[in-house]
Order: C-alpha cells, then structure tokens, then sequence
C-alpha cells in the first residue's frame, strides 16, 4: 500500500484527498504557494510544504518543484487531483521516472485519451457510438469540404481542448472558415497544439457521463451516470445523478459502452465518460476524462462507493473491492458548485475575506469545501469555494434538501452563485428534468438581486 | 481591552506551552500566536484604535534580514555537497556571494545572497530539507 501521498492541488479538493488518505492510514503531504500558507489543506495535512510564489506556473504547475518536494518528504505517490497537472502527460511519466506513484492512469493512457481525434477512433473501434465527425483536418479548406459532407450543423473542436476552449458553432458553410481559423488559433494559444476536427452538432444536447473505475488486474465497472447539462459556456454548475434522462435500457447500454471504452484504452483508475445525448436518447461519446472530478460525489452518494479511496487502493496494485453486480444506485443526489463569482454581474470573480460563514448540515447533506470564517479567497486561483451535495429517496427529495441548505448556507464579504442554483432549482424546466445544455442560454441572471441573498 | 487585563492575560500565558490564544470581545478581536519562548507574535484584528496602539508596544521588532531558499531540496553550505561553508559567521556577506547550495534530484542550485550585511546566524543545519521561500541564513 502507498504509505504518503503528496497532493498537488489546493482547495477543496485537497481535502478531499486528505480526507481519503487519513481514513486510510495514508500520510500526507500539502504543497501550497505563498498565497496559500493559510488553506485549510496546508492545515490538515501531515507535512507541508511551500513550493513557490501564487502564480500556477510557478508553484501548482511547477514539476520540478512538485517532485522535489516529494523526494524531500519521501512521498511515494501523488495525488493530482483535477485541473493543474491532472491531465498532463509528462507530469505521470516524470513521477514514474523518480518512483513516485502517480495517482491516475498513465502516460500513455492519457495521451491516447487526453488526444480527442485519437479517442474516438480508439472507443469507436469497439463499437463505442461516436458523432459523426472526421479525424484532424488539414486546415480550414479541408474542413470545409468535409464538413459538407457531414452537414451543417457543425462543431469545430480542438484535439487538445478543453472548457470549451478551441471550440466554435458553424451554423452554414458562410460562417466555417472564419470560426475553423478562431478556434484553431485559441487552440494554439492554449494548449500549443492547433489540431482541429469537425463532429457534427447535437441539437438539444445533453451533457450525461459515466464513473468508471479500473483496476492493474483488468477489470474495469461503472458507476452509472451523472447529468451535466446544467452548464454555462462549457462549465458545469449543477450536477446530477441518476439522471431524469435516462431510462434503465439507456442506462445499461450507456454503462456498458463505458466499460468497453475504457477497456479499450487499458484504462487504469478513475476516469469519467463523457456522453453527448440528442433528443432522440441517441448518444455518443464526446471525451473521457483521466482523473477524478469535481463532480464525483454525487456518484458516491447514490452509490456508496468511495472513489478517491478506491482510486488510491487501485493505484497501490490492489483489486477493486467492488464487482459490477455490487453497485446499486439508491436514490437521487445533487451537486451545486458555489463559486466566489457575481452572476448578476457576467460572473466575475468575487475574492476577498470571508466575514461570516455558515455552513448548513442535516441528513442527507454534504459539503465539500475549503472555506472558513477569515479566510481570505485569493484572486490568483479557480473560483469553486464549495461544493454542496444532497442526497435524497428520489429525485423531488434531492431538490427540495437543496433548496433548505441552500437557503441556510451564509456566506459573507464575497458574491457566490447560490442564488443562481434556488432560481435553477425552482425552474419549472429544471423541476421537469426537461434541462439541455442551452438551459442557461436564455437564463434571466438580471433577476439575480443581490438584496435577496 | 484593558491594558491591564491584557497585560495580565500575557503574563498569566507565561511559561506556558500555549501556541494561540483568541479573545473574542464585543469591540475587539485579539490573538496571540506564540512559536516558541524566545519570540513573541501579538496580532490584532478589528479591534479599537486605541488597543493597536497599546498592543504594538509588546511586538517584537526584527532588524535581522535572512536569506531564503528559492528551491525545494537539501540545503549544503559549501560550493559543492562536500565542500566547507561558502561563508562563515561573522563574515561580511556581499550581494552576489554565494552562500551554499540547495540539491533536488541531483540537480545542484547556487544560493546567491540577493542582499548584505554580516552572517549572524545560519538557520538551517546542513544537509536538512527546505522549501521555497525558507530563510537559510540571517544578516545583522
């Protein structure tokens, strides 16, 4: 079993490590910026260690100086968490190079996964439904030859992509060149890799993915599905599971698909399936993604099933504990993410000092957070300040537990979206479960008055 | 705050192992942090005009300036991981000098002194681990 785990990462998904190892006799190791010194996960952990100024590029992004705090605390793994280093390849194979266990799958596996073109051609050779789409296009020209051939509607992606970045509409053939050369050139710009491939575009789409875990010993099960679709511009808000969408036939076949996907990458971990779903229940395969995520404990709710610590236990070379006959899914959970951002405000961020805080309890709730009375939310990072779940019989139980902690959860000094999530909660469409992608389009945020929270 | 609640309140923690103390009062916020017996931290938050005036008499004014690590590895103080002290106590230490080294997965990082002044104190043993941002070294 690992015996230290260093974790790079901060926030709420720090502890959320911390929390996982402790429970598991684990060591830990946190490595903060000097913005950072007073974060609960500096607090928690065994050790700390500073690792550099608030920039990410010097201190969460930093390798050398991750993996020197590692070999001075002698952590033999390391825990990315999301975002940061999560999906960086060299990062996995550095660790590897040193002995360090990375926590996730490896090298290899997330540049086969990581790649969105090479992806799909590896699932959709196990029969995994893609959108009908292309492989990388040479440029603008060729992808508007083949685009036709798709028809339009169409998405533009970047192989590299991610939160939406790389990626445009192309309603008709007049507006494709001049989205293929935007796309193409934020590609460049944030991810150094200008690759592009043309997908046909989902109407209506859904946005629904399945947990999955793997194991050294080859076996692989899901955990059944979340529904994201309550986004705005590609960032999740409100999760869900099971999802109001999806039928038992749906459900089986969607979980199934998932396994054979990621036994198709020799998939090593947690690792999540992401679906695209039309009206019609078709759906196809968008993307997996090859570390945990933010919103992993609705899966845990519903199923009971720890999945940083299975996570952990996998990538210590031991079986997983469960079989897929094992997982159950018992009622209904749902996420918000409230975020240090003023949605009446186009979202802009909203650090600064925490003057008073309540954080709500009661059966059926979970908070997942990093923020206590004093602390001062820094500019420099991700603004997700805490995740709320709940867990209910069924899905109006779920939604109605939201609401009352929602309504009980004080935070003050900053703006945060829980007002945002009582309007989605109370919106007949959001009640219905009738919710796409677009749900927030036509949202009306000016209602948001800040007099009310 | 009464000053002479206050006072008594720092004497009666004294010689005693407590490392934070909070008083919450209607008007007031204080908290003492206390690291260790030789040096005294006393922060105060929201409080009255009045307490700051009377608290900074007790704070410890530091006129020492160290130098810090920019690297996390194992600190040496000579030139080389063998090598004898670059500098010792009591030498005058110039802007540029390097003082010592700082090792991560064999790659060696000179600790350049970025101020100056007369070595009083070397912080750190060496061979012991440091992190970023860590003072090594003091100059008086």
């Amino acid at each position: 079993m690992i015996k230290k785990v260093l974790i790079a990462n901060r926030g709420e998904i720090a502890l959320r490590i911390i929390r996982a190892c402790r429970e598991l006799d684990i060591k830990t190791v946190a490595v903060y910026s000097t913005v950072d010194e007073s974060c609960l996960h500096v607090r928690f952990a065994d050790e700390h260690i500073c690792i550099g100024p608030g920039a990410s590029s010097e201190s969460y992004l930093d390798i050398p100086s991750i993996i020197a705090a590692a070999e001075i605390t002698n952590a033999d793994a390391i825990h990315p968490g999301y975002g940061f280093l999560a999906e960086n390849s060299s990062f996995a194979e550095i660790c590897a190079e040193h002995n360090i266990k990375f926590i996730g799958p490896t090298k290899e596996i997330i540049d086969r996964m990581g790649d969105k073109a090479t992806a799909r051609e590896t699932v959709s050779a196990v029969g995994v439904p893609i959108t009908p789409g292309t492989g990388i296009v040479k440029d603008a020209e060729d992808g508007l030859v083949q685009a036709k051939k798709i028809g339009f509607p169409v998405m533009i992606k970047a192989t590299a992509g991610g939160g939406g970045k790389g990626m445009r509409i192309a309603k008709d053939k007049n507006e494709f060149i001049k989205n293929f050369n935007t796309a193409s050139a934020e590609a460049i710009n944030s991810f150094n890799n200008g690759d592009m491939f043309i997908e046909k575009f989902v109407e209506e789409p859904r946005h629904i993915e399945v947990q999955i875990l793997a194991d050294e010993q080859g076996n692989v099960i899901h955990l059944g599905e979340r529904d994201c679709s309550i986004q705005r511009r590609h960032q999740k808000l409100l999760e869900e599971a099971p999802s109001p969408f999806v039928d038992a036939k749906m459900r089986e076949s969607m979980g199934n698909d998932a396994v054979s996907a990621a036994k198709a990458a020799n998939y090593i971990g947690a690792g999540t399936i992401e679906f695209i779903v039309n009206k019609n229940k078709d759906y196809y395969f968008m993307e997996m993604n090859t570390r945990v995520q933010v919103e992993h404990p609705v899966t845990e709710a519903v199923t009971g099933v720890d999945i940083v610590k299975e996570q952990i236990r996998v990538a210590s070379g031991e079986k997983l504990r469960y079989k897929q006959s094992d997982i159950k899914v018992n009622g209904h959970a749902i996420e918000c993410r409230i975020n240090a951002e003023d949605p009446a405000n186009n979202f802009i961020p909203s650090p600064g000092l925490i003057t008073g805080l309540h954080l709500p309890g009661g059966f059926g709730v979970r908070i997942d957070s990093h923020l206590y009375e004093d602390y001062e939310i820094p500019s420099t990072y991700d603004s997700l300040v805490a995740k709320i779940i709940c867990h209910g019989e069924n899905r109006e139980e779920a939604i109605k537990r939201m609401l009352r902690t929602l309504d009980e959860m004080i935070i003050e000094g900053i703006d945060t979206t829980i007002t945002l999530h009582e309007m989605i909660l109370y919106d007949e469409r959001f009640v219905k479960g009738d919710v796409t992608t677009n749900f927030l389009e036509d949202f009306d945020f000016g209602a948001l008055s800040k007099d009310g929270s | 705050m009464e000053r002479a609640k206050l006072n008594m309140m720092m004497e009666a923690m004294n010689g005693t192992s407590i490392r934070e103390c909070e008083v919450n009062e209607k008007s007031s916020y204080l908290k003492i942090v206390r690291s260790n017996a030789s040096s005294k931290k006393v922060t105060l938050a929201n409080s009255s005009v009045d307490v700051i005036s009377k608290a900074t008499e007790v704070e410890v004014i530091d006129e020492t300036i160290d130098i810090t690590s920019h690297w996390i590895g194992y600190f040496y103080r000579g030139v080389k991981k063998a090598d004898k002290p670059a500098v010792k106590l009591r030498d005058i230490v110039k802007k540029g000098d390097q003082v010592g080294i700082v090792v991560t997965m064999n790659v060696v990082h000179n600790i350049i002194s970025e101020i100056e002044g007369k070595l009083i104190d070397v912080l750190v043993e060496n061979g012991d681990a440091v992190q970023y941002g860590q003072p090594i070294m003091r100059l008086g």
